[in-house]
């Protein structure tokens, strides 16, 4: 999409800059939510814990004033049980009462001790702060009564707290007991020792702290609407938290003890907390990036690396090197998986390979010739098969046009046409010949060709199936003469078994009238003719015998011949001092390796041949025998520089008692071609009116 | 080896008896009780110099005055007494010269003792005619007045009779002075008895006749102990008198809580502690007798209560026993340690006694009324007997003469 000229373009962002952006991110995010949550946090926990100390404060109070309480109960209860108070308050031992009460305040470190005989009767008492006056005869009549034994009593200067205890002699009070404890500045500085807050001791106008708090700073936290209602309940003010702790006597609060706590050191405190804990998660912070970074590159990035390196090595085809890695994480894990993959791909690849390797053996060792041809005419590919019949001058490189406009193609040009009818083509052709030449040989070749399609059934080409079957032909050929000649050698052996007896005889009778009877008159004449009529009926049974064996040839038993001994053999059997001026050239029949032969037959084909060949032969010619091995088949040629065969000489040479020559029985060639093929060979001839004539037998 | 053992175990037996028996013949062992006069530190000062001089040891036992009578019947019976020197209260001289415990004063201290002691003294020691201890401490009683509570009842003066004594209480009861401006010690021990004694001789009688004999039932007896019942039930007695013995009585007049007390004289030296309430406001003087007793020419009486020194009949050092008691109770000693009343006569003319003891001639003149308890072997019983009645008439449970008659009719019970 088009931004106007302006095509913004996103950066490519690695992994890691990602991760360490989000780290980052995280961090960041995490400290300023930290610090964001440890301030309110700290704050409202600072005031929940001023709430809560207060509270326990609050509590810790009431429960010390409970425990005074208590043990004023219990002291009073104790004092006014002993016996000697019992003793000397009933009879009337007021100095003594008054020094065994002296020694009990001092031991027990009590407060004031006063002894009363009766409602308004003060017997005696020690300690400072104590007077008679100072409680009402109501509250003493109510003591003696049983009743309300405790009183926040008003002293000249202090308060005191007082509790009563009855003095009894046998069930009957004698006098009251009362044990007074001052709430002076020793009793608010316990209270704020114990609590650790300010405390103002507020008690019928009177006030006391221990701390240097102004009087009007105390009117105005207690005069505060918040502290008017719930007075016990905790409340936070602007530099104090308060809480207010009633004393009540006959239900009336008669006292009251108020617990400050200054919270503007707290707050302060909290100010500077928060700077720290500012500076501090930063330094964290940025320590945690560090780490993490640090942590992020050792334990992810430099794996992860040398695992892109490895995917990168395994990409440009590197598949021996393993990834190691020394990590045991999923890196470790992931690095094993890595290698399985690598050994997997190693393996695959050997597989694809021998498998590739494989089609392409198959491919090459495909006697068929397989050329691909595609849109364009170019071959794309070919097998072995593919250059040997079309021999390699015919073969086209991959990529070169099969019909170059210039002609200048040396690839046939029917199997062109036949690869361009097929790229026309959507369908498959089979078994069409073409016939084109090869080094001066006739080459037949049945081509098929198909649509070449892609995996997606695309016509992307056309493939071109060919296979020389001009053995095939040849043999055809041949086997069409074999099945004629088989009939007429079958034919002539049956004519020649009916002839060859009565030749028998008459060769006999021949021989009898040579040799046994005696003439009288024309004795040489006689002699002549009977000695032609010997000789012609050899010839005879030499015709017969070769009908016979060219009628039914013997097996042929193989064995290791060399073809050089063969050839020498075959020539010792023919009658070369008939030909004087020939000249027999032996060419490489020593270069050749042996073969399996019958060494008789084959003598007889060899000889045939030669036979042959020295006839055709002029007087001082050349009949020259040659041997090599071509694609593994043994080729031997036999030349001679006659004047040649016609075609139509040709097509016949090999039939059954056909000959050009006034004499011979026409057999020797195809005796011959019958020896030839028993050895599964095939035998061709070559020639050129006037240039002589080549046969060629192929093993 | 076990022969050798033996041998010198025995050596050392043998050595150890040689050497107690030498010990024995230079030391002597003497019984003091704790509470008595003199500090205990002034009689070991005091033994220690006779060690000195002499070279015999004193082994000083201090116990308490309970123990004390146990610990000198135990010694007696054995062969050889535990205790070479005893103190003895007089209440056991006649039980102990009867029974053979103590031994008779030698002549020569006799001597000594009827030529420098009063009779006074001196005769509360004799029992069958025969001087059985050297007096060492002249314990009495006198009366003790809280000057303060006094002027605060309207008066300056110690009263002089018992009449005066009773009036000066009500007055004081009555201006809500003091509750009980009386407080003696009355508990059911022999104090009580020290107290009716003195109250009836400031009536004017004994508990002896004029032959000596036990007489706990007569006039002077019973008047002495309806007074004491009159001034419980008129409140003028604190009837924790009853529960109380002569040390709390002590503590209850010098804490300020009795006008008037009748007490033995150490009280006089409680009334110089300064931390004591009746500092500067206590004052000594003689037992105020009955106004007729006075109009007959008698005088004040006070109950003795004298102790003194005795040898033991089973000591085996009663040389040094006397020797070491005629030390002891020498006017030397008694004459350093004035805050005890001497015994002799000459120390009381001295002037420094008049310096250290401003009440010499007080208890010159109270010694002179003194009167002893019965001199009797089974005194101890008839105590018993005597405390028990009159503790039951001053408890309201028999009527003081009946408790007499009672008391007499049981001690005459044990003569039979």
């Amino acid at each position: 999409m088009d931004h106007g000229g302006f095509l913004l373009k996103r950066p490519r962002l690695k992994i890691s800059t990602k991760v360490s952006l989000l780290f980052v991110i995280l961090v960041l995010f995490q400290g300023a939510v930290t610090l964001v949550t440890l301030t309110v946090i700290v704050s409202r926990s600072q005031n929940e814990a001023y709430r809560s100390q207060m509270n326990h404060t609050v509590r810790g109070i009431k429960g010390y004033l409970q425990e005074v309480l208590d043990e004023q109960r219990i002291n009073a209860n104790l004092l006014s049980g002993q016996v000697k108070i019992i003793d000397y308050t009933d009879f009337g031992l007021k100095n003594l009462l008054q020094r065994e009460l002296a020694i009990y305040r001092s031991s027990l470190r009590m407060g004031s001790i006063a002894v009363y005989l009766e409602p308004g009767v003060y017997f005696t008492g020690v300690g400072e702060t104590f007077a008679s006056s100072w409680i009402s005869r109501e509250e003493l009549a109510a003591a003696f009564s049983g009743g309300d034994t405790i009183f926040i009593t008003a002293g000249p200067e202090k308060p005191a707290l007082t509790v009563f205890s009855t003095i009894e002699r046998d069930g009957r009070v004698i006098g009251l007991l009362g044990l007074s404890r001052s709430l002076d500045e020793e009793f608010v500085e316990k209270i704020q020792t114990l609590t650790s807050t300010t405390i103002v001791f507020s008690f019928a106008g009177r006030r006391i702290s221990m701390d240097d708090i102004s009087d009007s700073t105390v009117d105005k936290i207690v005069h505060m609407p918040e502290m008017q209602d719930e007075p016990e309940e905790v409340k936070i003010l602007d530099e104090y938290m308060v809480a207010a702790i009633p004393m009540e006597v006959w239900g009336q609060p008669q006292a009251v003890i108020h617990c400050l706590i200054d919270t503007t050191e707290y707050r302060r405190l909290i100010a500077r907390y928060n700077s720290i804990s500012l500076i501090s998660t930063f330094l964290i912070l940025t320590l945690a990036l560090i780490i993490g970074l640090v942590f992020y590159r050792v334990t992810f990035n430099r794996p992860f690396k040398q695992l892109l390196e490895a995917v990168y090595r395994i990409s440009e085809g590197n598949l021996q090197e393993d990834f190691q890695t020394g990590a045991e994480d999923e890196f470790g894990d992931l690095a094993k998986a890595f290698n399985k993959m690598r050994v997997n791909l190693v393996n695959r690849e050997r597989e694809l390979l021998q498998l590739s390797l494989y089609n392409t053996l198959i491919l090459e060792n495909v006697p068929t010739g397989i050329v691909t041809v595609n849109l364009e005419k170019r071959v794309t590919s070919f097998n072995s098969a593919a250059v040997r019949i079309l021999g390699e001058e015919s073969s086209l490189p991959i990529g070169a046009v099969i019909e170059p406009e210039d002609g200048s193609g040396a690839f046939p040009a029917a199997l062109s046409e036949l690869l361009t009818e097929g790229l026309r083509n959507d369908r498959y052709s089979s078994g069409r010949e073409i016939i084109f030449e090869r080094r001066g040989w006739e080459t037949i070749l049945s081509v098929s060709t198909a649509p070449l399609l892609s995996k997606d059934r695309e016509k992307i080409g056309t493939i071109g199936i060919f296979e020389d079957v001009t053995k095939v032909k040849q043999l055809e050929q041949k086997l069409t003469i074999s099945t004629r000649l088989a009939a007429l050698g079958e034919m002539a052996a049956g004519v020649a078994h009916q002839i060859r007896n009565p030749l028998g005889v008459m060769k006999v009778s021949a021989e009898m009238l040579r040799d046994d009877f005696k003439v009288t008159s024309k004795r040489a004449n006689y002699s002549r003719i009977t000695h032609m009529i010997v000789n012609e009926i050899d010839t005879l049974n030499l015709v017969i015998r070769n009908l016979l064996d060219f009628a039914k040839p013997r097996e042929a038993q193989m064995q290791l011949c060399s073809i050089g001994d063969l050839v020498r053999s075959s020539l010792g059997n023919l009658p070369l001092d008939n030909y004087p001026n020939l000249q027999i050239e032996l060419v490489d029949l020593e270069e050749v390796p042996e073969r399996l032969m019958d060494k008789n037959l084959m003598e007889q084909a060899l000889s045939n041949i030669l036979l042959n060949a020295m006839q055709a032969s002029p007087e001082h010619g050349t009949v020259r025998i040659g041997a090599e091995l071509v694609d593994g088949d043994l080729h031997i040629r036999i030349s001679d520089q006659g004047e040649g065969l016609s075609e139509a000489t040709r097509n016949k040479i090999f039939n059954p008692f056909y000959t050009t020559k006034a004499a011979g029985t026409g057999l020797g060639l195809s005796i011959a071609h019958q020896i030839v093929e028993k050895h599964k060979g095939s035998i061709d001839v070559f020639s050129e009116t006037g240039k002589g004539t080549t046969f060629r037998i192929v093993l | 080896m076990d022969g050798i053992g033996k041998k010198v175990r025995c050596l050392i037996t043998l050595l150890w008896l040689v050497m107690s028996s030498f010990a024995y013949g230079r030391e002597l062992r003497m019984l003091y009780m704790a509470q008595a006069g003199y500090q205990p530190s002034h009689i070991v000062q005091r033994a220690r110099s006779f060690e000195q001089e002499t070279g015999i040891a004193v082994h000083l036992s201090f116990v308490e005055y309970e123990d004390q009578y146990k610990l000198i019947v135990e010694s007696a019976a054995k062969e050889r007494a535990d205790y070479d020197i005893i103190l003895e209260d007089i209440i056991w001289t006649a039980e102990f010269a009867e029974r053979r415990i103590i031994d008779p004063v030698p002549p020569e201290l006799v001597q000594e003792v009827e030529r420098g002691i009063v009779p006074e003294i001196s005769s509360a020691f004799m029992y069958d005619d025969t001087l059985w201890a050297v007096p060492f401490l002249a314990n009495f009683q006198l009366m003790y007045s809280n000057m303060e509570l006094l002027q605060q009842a309207g008066y300056s003066e110690p009263p002089d009779t018992l009449e005066e004594l009773v009036e000066i209480a009500s007055k004081a009861k009555e201006q809500g002075v003091i509750e009980y401006p009386i407080f003696l010690p009355l508990r059911k021990q022999e104090a009580l008895i020290c107290v009716f004694v003195w109250l009836t001789g400031s009536f004017g009688g004994g508990l002896s006749n004029e032959d000596g004999e036990i007489d706990v039932d007569n006039a002077a007896s019973r008047r002495a102990l309806s007074f004491l019942v009159d001034m419980l039930n008129r409140g003028l007695l604190n009837p924790f008198s009853l529960q109380q013995e002569e040390v709390f009585a002590a503590e209850a007049f010098t804490w300020g809580d009795a006008l008037f007390t009748m007490n033995w004289t150490f009280v006089t030296g409680l009334m110089r502690e300064k931390h004591r309430p009746i500092y500067g406001a206590g004052r000594a003087s003689l037992i105020p007798p009955a106004r007729t007793v006075l109009e007959e020419g008698g005088r004040s009486s006070t109950v003795s209560g004298f102790q003194g020194l005795s040898v033991t009949r089973n000591s085996a050092n009663k040389d040094a026993a006397w020797r070491f008691i005629r030390y002891l109770s020498s006017p030397d000693f008694q004459r350093k340690h004035l805050e005890e009343m001497s015994v002799w006569r000459e120390v009381w003319g001295e002037e420094r006694t008049f310096q250290k003891d401003p009440d010499i001639s007080l208890k010159m003149e109270q010694i002179a009324g003194v009167r002893n308890r019965p001199i009797h072997p089974q005194y101890r019983k008839v105590s018993l007997h005597l405390q028990h009645w009159i503790y039951e008439a001053l408890r309201g449970e028999v009527s003081p003469s009946a408790a007499l008659e009672r008391a007499r009719e049981e001690i005459e019970g044990l003569s039979d």
